[in-house]
């Protein structure tokens, strides 16, 4: 049977389910903790830097006001808090309350007024749109192609001639259709 | 907290008589449990006065909801446990506030502030336990939600395993399995581990 002193040293996994909870170590574990100075002093350290973190934080707590955690037992008893002394007043958390109700309020009625103003540029823009169209059936090309195109063009009666005959005109104009 | 045989009994005592309506029971258990509900608060808030409205949250809790507590003997997990949560809704909430920045001024009273209190802790200058606490601080953001809360209650509310337990409503097993990551974190944390020991191993 090994003895403790050539049991294998702790792991850095044994060292910290040591600190985290001792029971938690193996019988063989602990033993060898036992004789092992390397092992002892390893598991010292980690279990006092440990326990100081936890003394340094309970050094650094202030002192709570007893008052204020205090029993208030018939005001509880009531299904009430109590009143303590020094307790925040709730006026501020009304006040915000009312607030951001009443922004909220003006909000909404100025999208609603927004609404109400979008009628009347409805309107004109309908009536620009209408002119707009009004003008293109009128200027079908873009400005820019209007000095190349004259701006009405004048078919002479040679090329109106050329185009529909005059024979044809009047043949199509008595039978009430063209006759190719 | 008593630890010993007497006083554990003499606690359950309390406790029963607490169940049964008796106001200064309650108070008795109030007083016992006080600070650690305090400084437990105190831990994850870091603000006195939020820590000592919660605390009077948690103990109105605890007397309303005394009726169900099943196991007398397990009274201070109960009570770590509606704290623990208490904290949650309340961060919960903090977290909703910050959202629509509905956040008062005078609500968070973080580290820097407490120079002012009356009775500062004269171990450490002010200095020093700024850097304590934001490394602390630092250190803890840096683990995962259970890792912290598991650390947290280990070893600065100094519980066991088996507390921690039926404070998280989770089995023992898993408490380890977190315990030891964070631990494991903890001794590669040079600037926090650093600090503690210089601070104390000079003295």
């Amino acid at each position: 049977m090994p003895t403790s002193h050539s049991l294998p040293h702790l792991t850095e996994k044994d060292l910290i389910h040591a600190v985290s909870d001792r029971q938690s170590l193996s019988a063989e574990a602990k033993q060898h903790l036992a004789v092992c100075m390397s092992c002892r002093s390893a598991y010292a350290n980690l279990a006092l830097d440990l326990k100081r973190l936890g003394d340094v934080a309970r050094d650094l707590v202030p002192q709570a006001d007893p008052s204020r955690i205090a029993w208030s037992g018939s005001a509880w008893r009531h299904g009430t808090r109590g009143c303590r002394r020094g307790q925040r007043p709730r006026w501020p958390r009304l006040a915000w309350g009312v607030l951001t109700f009443a922004v909220l309020l003006l909000l909404l009625v100025g999208r609603g007024s927004e609404r109400g103003d979008t009628r009347l540029p409805d309107a004109t823009r309908e009536g620009r749109f209408l002119a707009e169209v009004a003008y293109l059936s009128e200027n079908p090309l873009p400005p820019s192609f209007e000095n190349i195109v004259p701006e009405t063009v004048l078919l002479d009666d040679a090329f109106m001639e050329f185009l529909v005959p005059v024979g044809q005109s009047e043949q199509s104009s008595s039978t009430g259709y063209l006759v190719s | 907290m008593a630890r010993t045989e007497e006083g554990s009994l003499q606690l359950e005592e309390t406790v029963l008589r607490a169940k049964a309506g008796d106001g200064q029971a309650f108070e008795a258990l109030m007083k016992h449990y006080q600070d650690a509900v305090y400084r437990m608060i105190f831990y994850r808030v870091r603000s006195r006065t939020d820590a000592e409205d919660l605390s009077q949250e948690v103990f109105l809790k605890a007397f309303r909801n005394i009726s169900h507590l099943k196991n007398n003997q397990r009274f201070a997990p109960w009570l770590f446990r509606i704290a623990v949560n208490q904290v949650r809704d309340s961060q919960r909430k903090q977290r909703l506030r910050l959202m629509f920045r509905w956040v008062f001024l005078d609500d968070p009273e973080d580290v820097e502030s407490w120079g002012e209190l009356p009775d500062p802790p004269q171990a450490l200058t002010n200095l020093a336990r700024q850097d304590f606490w934001r490394d602390l601080k630092a250190f803890l953001a840096r683990l995962p939600p259970m890792e912290k809360e598991v650390f947290v209650l280990r070893f600065l509310d100094q519980l066991e395993i088996k507390e921690i337990a039926e404070v998280l409503d989770r089995r023992e097993g898993t408490i380890k399995t977190h315990l030891y990551r964070a631990v494991k974190k903890f001794r590669n944390e040079s600037s926090l581990l650093r600090w503690v020991r210089e601070e104390f191993h000079a003295d």
